[in-house]
């Protein structure tokens, strides 16, 4: 990578944070392998090479060397990493940003952070604030540090083949207080986001503009807006998350050739939540996943040639949301379990498949005793349209006179969508594999 | 009796006006009002924008490029009445889009990834872009820009580009 803009990029923001350390390393052959820092004063006899600044020893270390930092709390202006090192934090080493800015920047290639606990960064309303961040690099390894009471977490920008695992990240406590993302990736390339536990941040993980990326087995939790986001982000995979207790849920937008499998979307609760939002997202699979006690689990709009298969929808609001202008998406084998709507539309149209579902809600038969019901279901209550139209008739969802309507509409068809009907509904609940 | 009869109608009508709602735009709470282009929820209130429509809805957005694309794809009928953008350096202060300055491609980050903000008309737009960076645009270009897909913005051509690692 050309090493100018970068140069440039780190100073700018070396102005923006108000230090004024000259990061000049001493000539190679001079400088050693391992270097420790240690907060209070050497013992006797302490080992050589041991520094009071983690600034300084990253500079005096040899290049590809391994620095580690003792037990104790190092409120040092942001320290910048210029070299491929790797900075080590034994249990109880604290970097801390003293409430005021950034604490951690790196700027060259293969460089590790492994152990150490970044906290305090402060809050800024005009600058994205983070304790960690990557600007401009490849290869960096961001593995078990915890973050506490952050702006933004770890910012990846321009970065190019990073892994982050194994992190907890908590936001800023307080529901009034500004956040930011826990890990925030903009423009970058062939990241792996794993093991990570996020809780109380903006949006826990945010991808903008990150292509050929993964995100797995991660936990993103009680976030102010979206347990995950991404946007402009194509062939990117999910797999394996869980996110819970999300402001606004999962929201997926502007990217084709995403694979969202096997992960867990729970209790996104609100006007404007989604256990999943797809918004302008096209030829990508949702596989496998659980939906549970969302206000809207599944939300899809302008989402084309989709594969939405073997999910499990239980007990949401709506189970599926799927507007008119989603087209061409195959729905199949999933199974709708105590949703108060299995589907919900927009309109009389439908450009979209349901074969072989299960939904708690089919009435019907199988005489030739093929697994599928001889009837066809359609999915979407009559009610279900009168909600789309004026969201206050919702109050009325327990009357009788909504049932007789569903039942009226359900023997003779007149309004709901009659092309929205899956031919050949699952007679029992599919098994899924444990 | 008439001037009472009267007094009765004018408390009528002050009563039936005070029931309406008013036609300016309010304040927006983040993590309640949505965006009515991309649904997303609107969090950083810096770059959102709100709409009275023709038929005299209002209309909330997290970001310039949502309402810019909400208001060209309206059809011919159906202009707004209004269009507001918030002020990125006084959020809670909203400014007639048709008046306001815009940064284009700043690092200010928007929601949408064009890194749109919009201005009070009497900023010292010089300064802010020595701030900030980007390029000076009015309301009539930022609509121009709608027309072109999110996804061709400079960050995505320099993901492209990145020779692999």
């Amino acid at each position: 990578m050309r090493s100018l803009p970068r140069t440039v990029a780190l100073a700018a923001m070396l102005m923006a944070t108000g230090s004024a350390i000259s990061a000049q390393p001493l000539p190679t052959a001079q400088r050693p392998e391992t270097v420790y820092v240690a907060a209070a004063a050497p013992r006797e006899g302490g080992s050589r090479g041991e520094y009071r600044q983690v600034q300084e020893a990253v500079q005096r270390v040899a290049r590809y060397g391994v620095v580690v930092v003792r037990a104790g709390i190092y409120q040092e202006p942001p320290i910048i990493i210029a070299q491929p090192l790797t900075l080590q934090g034994e249990p109880g080493a604290v970097l801390d940003g003293s409430e005021a800015h950034e604490i951690l920047a790196i700027g060259a290639d293969s460089v590790t952070v492994r152990g150490l606990t970044l906290r305090n960064t402060g809050t800024s309303q005009a600058t994205d604030r983070a304790a960690l961040r990557v600007v401009e690099a490849s290869d960096c390894r961001i593995e078990h540090n915890r973050f506490e009471n952050t702006l933004f977490g770890v910012y990846l920008q321009r970065v190019v083949g990073c892994v982050v695992r194994g992190n907890v990240l908590r936001g800023r406590p307080g529901s009034q207080t500004v956040t930011g993302n826990g890990l925030h990736s903009w423009s970058s390339r062939d990241l792996v986001v794993e093991d990570n536990v996020v809780t109380g941040h903006r949006d826990g993980i945010y991808f903008e503009f990150t292509v050929n990326s993964t995100a797995r087995r991660n936990v993103s939790e009680q976030s102010r807006r979206y347990g995950l986001h991404f946007m402009f982000s194509d062939s990117c995979r999910y797999e394996h998350n869980t996110f819970r207790d999300n402001e606004s849920g999962v929201a997926v937008m502007y990217a084709k050739h995403v694979s969202v499998t096997d992960n867990r979307f729970e209790r996104s609760r609100g006007s404007a939540a989604y256990g999943l939002l797809l918004k302008e997202i096209s030829d990508s699979e949702i596989r496998r996943n659980q939906f549970i006690d969302n206000s809207v689990a599944l939300h899809m709009e302008g989402a084309n040639r989709n594969a939405v298969a073997d999910n499990d929808f239980v007990r949401n609001g709506w189970a599926m949301r799927v507007l008119a202008d989603a087209q061409d998406n195959h729905i199949s084998g999933n199974a709708f379990t105590g949703n108060v709507f299995d589907v919900g539309t927009n309109s009389r149209q439908n450009y979209s498949t349901f074969l072989g579902n299960w939904f708690d809600r089919y009435r019907g038969y199988d005489l030739d005793r093929n697994g599928r019901g001889d009837v066809p279901h359609a999915p979407v209550r009559l009610f279900a349209l009168l909600v789309e139209q004026s969201p206050a008739a919702l109050v009325l969802v327990r009357s009788m006179l909504v049932d007789l309507l569903d039942v009226a509409e359900r023997v003779i068809p007149t309004l709901t969508p009659h092309t929205l009907r899956d031919e050949a509904p699952l007679m029992r609940a599919p098994r899924r594999q444990p | 009796m008439i001037s009472r009869r009267h007094a009765l109608s004018v408390l009528t009508l002050a009563l039936v006006a005070g029931a309406c709602k008013s036609n300016g735009p309010r304040s927006l709470i983040p993590g309640e009002d949505a965006c009515a282009y991309c649904r997303m929820s609107i969090d950083d209130i810096r770059f959102s924008a709100m709409v009275l429509t023709a038929r005299g809805r209002m209309v909330t957005f997290d970001s310039i490029e949502c309402a810019a694309a909400y208001v060209s794809s309206l059809a011919s009928g159906q202009a707004p009445r209004a269009i507001w953008v918030a002020n990125a350096e006084r959020p809670a202060q909203w400014v007639d889009a048709a008046r306001a300055q815009f940064l284009y491609g700043s690092t200010l980050r928007s929601p949408m990834g064009r890194e749109l903000a919009a201005f009070a008309a009497d900023a010292n737009l010089a300064a802010l872009q020595q701030q900030y960076g980007g390029r000076a645009l009015t309301w009539t270009a930022v609509l121009l820009l709608a027309s072109t897909p999110l996804r061709t913005s400079q960050s995505v051509r320099f993901v492209r580009s990145v020779p692999r690692a």
